[in-house]
């Protein structure tokens, strides 16, 4: 996960430069058994915490680290994350003193907290995030070439029979209303996560629960779904008429 | 007094040995103690020979406390023998010791019989002792019906290898141990020998030089850091309760099933009182139920196997086979993991096949050789972090470190292993400029003693422990290193 922390550690401004560092990893997703580590190598000697290598405001930092939270466990391959991540440790971890919960008593980081929480709870009980994890088979780019407006968005799989869920990933401040999102299946799609949620901290942009598919192709689909995009933000929709 | 004709008299041994074996004794330079020491048939019925150090007197006794024999002073070093009136085979005796008032009585390590069995001795010279645990180590048994712990030991090339303890005074003139020389394997039973005793080995090298005191590299318990010692403790014996989970694993671990893993370093996720550790107890009555609230399907311990330094995090072992004592005993951590299962949380360890410190205590230069690390320094030196390589070319080495593997699957009900730093296994001139690194048989960079090391282990933890996983950090461009052979 390296070379997408690199990315999130760049300003919006000029992510649009380093798109591929989002997009490498499926090259070699599916060679092993794999694991995609947020791991204390990512938080030690000098290169912060996860939230720290965050830019922007405060607000961007947390937005920033719940979409790119949210881009992992929507990703192919199975989750690590090292302690404190979760909930927006702030400070690189120290082996000699105990993690900063104290931190908890702030609402942004009870929000990272919450997410991880829903993030698994999905993860565990959606089998198109879960079930072909180390296949090919288990994801499609929807559009990975969005350098422009650093936009990332890509179908899951599960097996055969199984409702596929769609994401959308933006790495900008920019909302995008009325998104023409090109998707596999007509019917309704949930959405089932939304990092930009309140109870999280967002700023509560979404999609009101649900979406009805249209027969007017995008992306080379043959539906589609016009969405609102949060900023900086990753959205989780799952077809519900399987 | 005699019973022997004087004829057979004559060829009877002397009841004393030669006084050059008396003197290598007793200068800690004999490396077949069981040739001196204990009880030796001889002219007018057992030499009982003894070397006691503290002691003014030693008297042979029976059970009842009974004097069989006053034992002769015949080196000032403290050498006593005598002779009593018993049978040859298996003699039967204690030993009192006497100094001023003081007066203590102790069974003899050196009438006792061998423990490793012919075929043990065999696989470990082949290599092939998977549960190399069961016999190496220090394990309390009961010997001819004595109670006391065997201690068990590679170290091939030393001349001579003592134990030495809280139950000897630290005196490497106590406690030599005997040579198995088919496997290398040095072994004693001393009895009155107790589970918490602190120990260590005395050996003295290839060269005659008496190196560092050891710790025990197959130790199943350690003193707490920064002391170094080993602690007897045996296998550990937990009665575990998780039988549902570990039948039931295969399918929670398989590659279509969502694993979701919460990556801790047990010193500090939450610390205690006065920024004290919390132990394997409290961590499980706190981070079992946080883990199970946010949702993570496993822990992953960073490693959890005794480490002289905190700063490594563990990521510099010595004490393959001990849980770090920094959070409590053996038993301890099993009842972790046995309440992490009846949670439904797997549990996976970072496991450190690669490297070792240099710490005097450890594996460098075990008997005065190269013995665990390459002797090249091109082949068994990491300069990134000024650790020993080990030589996974040497089949005893590669046996226990595959049988280390195994050891945390087996004992502890481990779920998974996450083997680090693959990426210096796989490749002989990772992070090395030409010149500094020694190309394999066909030339290549790959180290291909290694990759069978590897392979071999990942084939003997999913066989033997079916459901578990192993997980190698990442192997840069090396497909397969996850898969069994």
């Amino acid at each position: 996960m390296h070379d997408t922390l690199s990315y999130m550690a760049r300003d919006p401004i000029h992510r649009t430069y380093h798109h591929n560092e989002m997009t490498f990893g499926l090259v070699y997703a599916y060679s092993e058994n794999f694991i995609l580590p947020l791991s204390h190598d990512e938080v030690v000697h000098g290169k912060g915490s996860l939230l720290g290598k965050m830019p922007g405001d405060r607000w961007q930092k947390f937005a920033n680290l719940r979409a790119y939270l949210a881009f992992m466990w929507t990703h192919p391959g199975k989750k690590l994350l090292f302690m404190g991540g979760e909930f927006g440790q702030e400070r690189e971890w120290n082996h000699d003193h105990s993690l900063d919960w104290h931190l908890l008593a702030d609402e942004s980081h009870r929000g990272v907290q919450s997410l991880v929480r829903d993030l698994n709870h999905l993860y565990r009980s959606t089998p198109s995030l879960h079930q072909l994890d180390c296949e090919p088979e288990g994801f499609e780019w929807i559009d990975g070439g969005n350098t422009a407006q650093s936009l990332l968005s890509y179908t899951r799989y599960g097996k055969p029979g199984t409702a596929p869920a769609v994401v959308v990933c933006n790495f900008t401040p920019q909302v995008h209303h009325g998104f023409r999102l090109g998707v596999p299946k007509g019917g309704r799609w949930i959405e089932k996560l939304n990092s930009d949620s309140a109870g999280y901290g967002g700023s509560n942009v979404g999609n009101l629960g649900e979406i009805e598919a249209r027969k007017e192709s995008a992306h080379g689909r043959p539906f589609s779904i016009d969405i609102t995009v949060p900023p900086l933000a990753t959205v989780v929709f799952e077809h519900a008429d399987d | 007094m005699t019973k022997f004709s004087s004829k057979a008299a004559a060829t009877e041994p002397d009841w004393r040995p030669g006084k050059d074996a008396v003197a290598a004794l007793v200068a800690g330079r004999h490396g077949d103690p069981f040739a001196i020491l204990g009880p030796h048939p001889c002219a007018g019925g057992v030499s009982i020979r003894v070397m006691a150090p503290a002691a003014e007197t030693v008297e042979a006794i029976d059970g009842q406390g009974q004097v069989l024999g006053t034992l002769e002073k015949l080196h000032d070093a403290g050498f006593f023998a005598g002779v009593i009136d018993a049978e040859a085979e298996s003699p039967v005796y204690r030993l009192r010791f006497k100094r001023g008032d003081a007066q203590w009585e102790e069974d003899d390590a050196y009438r006792f019989p061998l423990f490793l069995g012919e075929m043990d001795v065999y696989l470990l010279a082949e290599g092939t002792h998977r549960r190399l645990y069961e016999k190496l180590g220090a394990h309390p048994i009961t010997l001819a019906g004595t109670e006391g712990v065997v201690f068990a030991l590679w170290a091939p090339n030393a001349q001579r290898v003592s134990v030495v303890g809280d139950f000897n005074g630290w005196d490497g003139r106590r406690h030599p141990m005997r040579k198995r020389h088919d496997a290398g394997v040095w072994e004693l039973f001393i009895p009155g020998v107790h589970r918490g005793a602190y120990y260590k080995y005395e050996i003295v090298g290839v060269d005659g030089t008496q190196l560092p005191l050891k710790s025990d590299p197959v130790g199943f318990a350690a003193e707490a850091p920064p002391s170094t010692a080993s602690r007897v403790n045996g296998l550990v014996a937990h009665d575990w309760g998780d039988g549902d989970w570990i039948s039931t694993r295969a399918g929670l671990q398989d590659r279509s099933a969502p694993i979701s893993i919460y990556e801790v370093h047990l010193g500090s996720w939450r610390r205690g009182e006065g920024n004290s550790f919390l132990d394997y107890d409290r961590l499980a009555d706190e981070l079992i139920p946080y883990v199970r609230d946010l949702g993570f399907t496993h822990i992953e311990l960073l490693p959890i196997s005794e480490h002289p330094f905190s700063g490594s995090w563990g990521y510099q072992p010595i004490g393959l086979f001990a849980p770090t004592a920094r959070f409590g005993d053996p038993n301890a951590f099993a009842r972790f993991v046995d309440r992490c299962h009846a949670a439904g949380i797997g549990v996976l360890i970072d496991w450190v096949p690669a490297h070792f410190p240099s710490d005097p205590h450890g594996l460098v230069r075990f008997d005065g050789t190269a013995l665990y690390e390459h002797a090249d320094p091109r082949l068994g030196f990491h300069k990134d972090w000024n650790t020993l390589i080990y030589n996974f070319g040497r089949r005893e080495v590669a046996n226990f470190l595959e049988s280390n593997a195994l050891f945390w699957l087996d004992r502890y009900h481990i779920d998974g292993l996450r083997v680090d730093a693959v990426a210096s296994m796989l490749y002989l001139d990772y992070s090395r400029d030409p010149g500094e690194w020694v190309p394999n048989v066909h030339g290549g960079r790959e180290n291909l003693e290694a990759v069978s090391f590897l392979r071999e282990m990942n084939t003997h933890a999913y066989g033997d422990f079916p459901g578990s996983i192993t997980v190698a950090e990442e192997s840069t461009a090396w497909p397969g290193v996850s898969a069994p052979r």
